[in-house]
């Protein structure tokens, strides 16, 4: 109730403000207090502090990175580069920031308790769906398109497969893979949900076209050598023949690739898991979003 | 099926303010609206275009509508887990 009305008062007052970082904030102190208070007899402060901490600044670190330090990189290579480098640099370099993230989850993924492990399995949307924009975004007859893809099965079958047998640190969701209709439900309803931890990436509208509408970055506009279906501005509503600057086989391509190197826990769902699908729904809309807008951060977006 | 009921928490969301409300709830929903002066788009994006007239952006309902949203589908999912973390180990 009392992050119910200071959601409310922010939006009142500080609509323009970046009221949802700071709402963010407020929720981030007050779950480590009351996390730190419930378990403090028990002796687990530690342990709660953990707990509380990780996944959400986790979240919070990797949107900053998704939606702020990836595009400003990005405007610094346009600035110093040509448009063609730039765009070869981002796609060439994006698998080591990849690995860092990625390492990174893995590694504070051994700091939360078990009984945490399903919500921050859920970070893992996060990074698919920044993965999978960034691997849409280049167009499926491009031989950049299949660098990326080589990367990620790689990288999961390394994981997945032989990490896994050395130390349990993967933790993927049992619902990883569900991804997938959640790309092509919000590409045929033109809907994406309000998205964001603050309101700093570009999709901005509850209903967005970003899916049809998003071009490849190397084929800006329609070309014969990308098939596509352009977006009709008669269709502005449904968009269930999935026409797009981005091609609608390119999902497929990415989900096989994706889906089946990896392996998930499974495992009994309960309430709390309905709550975490909510959330790792969200995550990956994020994610999308941020990297099908980073061509627009980086060229139009005021980073200085 | 849990993921799946998750799912349909969206797309009911998705109908809902479709047929409905009828309203985009966001600040942003403005295409040429900025927010901040250290990332914000300059040039109108195209792709996050609004789908409803522009007649009520930020009216009292389309703000109350944005927070009713949000807590549905971001929030509210994330107040659960901090009740997950204060249960009784």
């Amino acid at each position: 109730m009392i992050l119910l009305a200071i959601d409310i008062l922010l939006t009142v007052y500080v609509l323009a403000v970046y009221n949802e970082y700071i709402y963010y904030g407020i929720y981030v102190i007050l779950t480590l207090i009351i996390a730190i208070i419930n378990n403090a007899g028990l002796n687990r402060t530690k342990e709660a502090l953990c707990n509380a901490l990780i996944p959400l600044m986790l979240i919070a670190f990797l949107y900053v990175c998704y939606s702020l330090f990836l595009p400003t990189l990005y405007n610094v290579y346009l600035n110093n580069l040509s448009s063609m480098s730039s765009i070869f640099l981002v796609v060439y370099a994006y698998p080591f920031f990849d690995l860092l993230f990625y390492g990174l989850t893995l590694f504070l993924g051994t700091k939360v308790e078990l009984s945490v492990k399903s919500f921050f399995a859920n970070i893992h949307f996060l990074m698919i769906g920044y993965g999978v924009g960034m691997i849409l975004i280049i167009g499926y007859t491009e031989v950049e398109f299949y660098y990326l893809i080589g990367y990620f099965i790689f990288k999961n079958i390394f994981v997945n497969w032989i990490v896994r047998n050395w130390e349990q640190v993967v933790s993927n969701p049992p619902c990883l893979p569900g991804w997938g209709i959640l790309y092509y439900v919000s590409y045929g309803l033109s809907f994406i949900p309000i998205i964001g931890v603050g309101k700093l990436v570009i999709a901005k509208s509850f209903m967005s076209y970003i899916f049809a509408k998003t071009s490849t970055i190397l084929y800006t506009y329609s070309n014969p050598l990308y098939p596509s279906n352009t977006f009709s501005a008669t269709s502005l509503t449904f968009n269930s023949s999935l026409n797009g600057n981005i091609y609608w086989l390119s999902g497929v391509i990415i989900w096989v690739a994706m889906t089946f190197t990896q392996r998930y826990d499974r495992k009994k769902p309960n309430l709390y898991d309905f709550f975490y699908a909510l959330c790792g729904i969200h995550l990956f809309y994020m994610g999308i979003a941020s990297s099908l807008s980073l061509y627009v951060l980086a060229s139009f977006a005021n980073l200085k | 099926m849990v993921f799946l009921a998750a799912v349909a928490v969206n797309i009911a969301i998705w109908a809902i303010d479709y047929f409905a409300v009828g309203y985009q709830s966001s600040n942003y929903y403005s295409v040429t609206y900025t927010v901040s002066s250290v990332a914000d788009a300059v040039t109108p994006n195209l792709d996050s275009t609004q789908m409803f007239a522009t007649t009520n952006v930020n009216s009292t309902l389309s703000v109350a509508i944005g927070l009713v949203y949000s807590w549905v589908l971001w929030k509210f999912p994330l107040i659960i887990y901090s009740f997950n973390l204060i249960e009784k180990k």
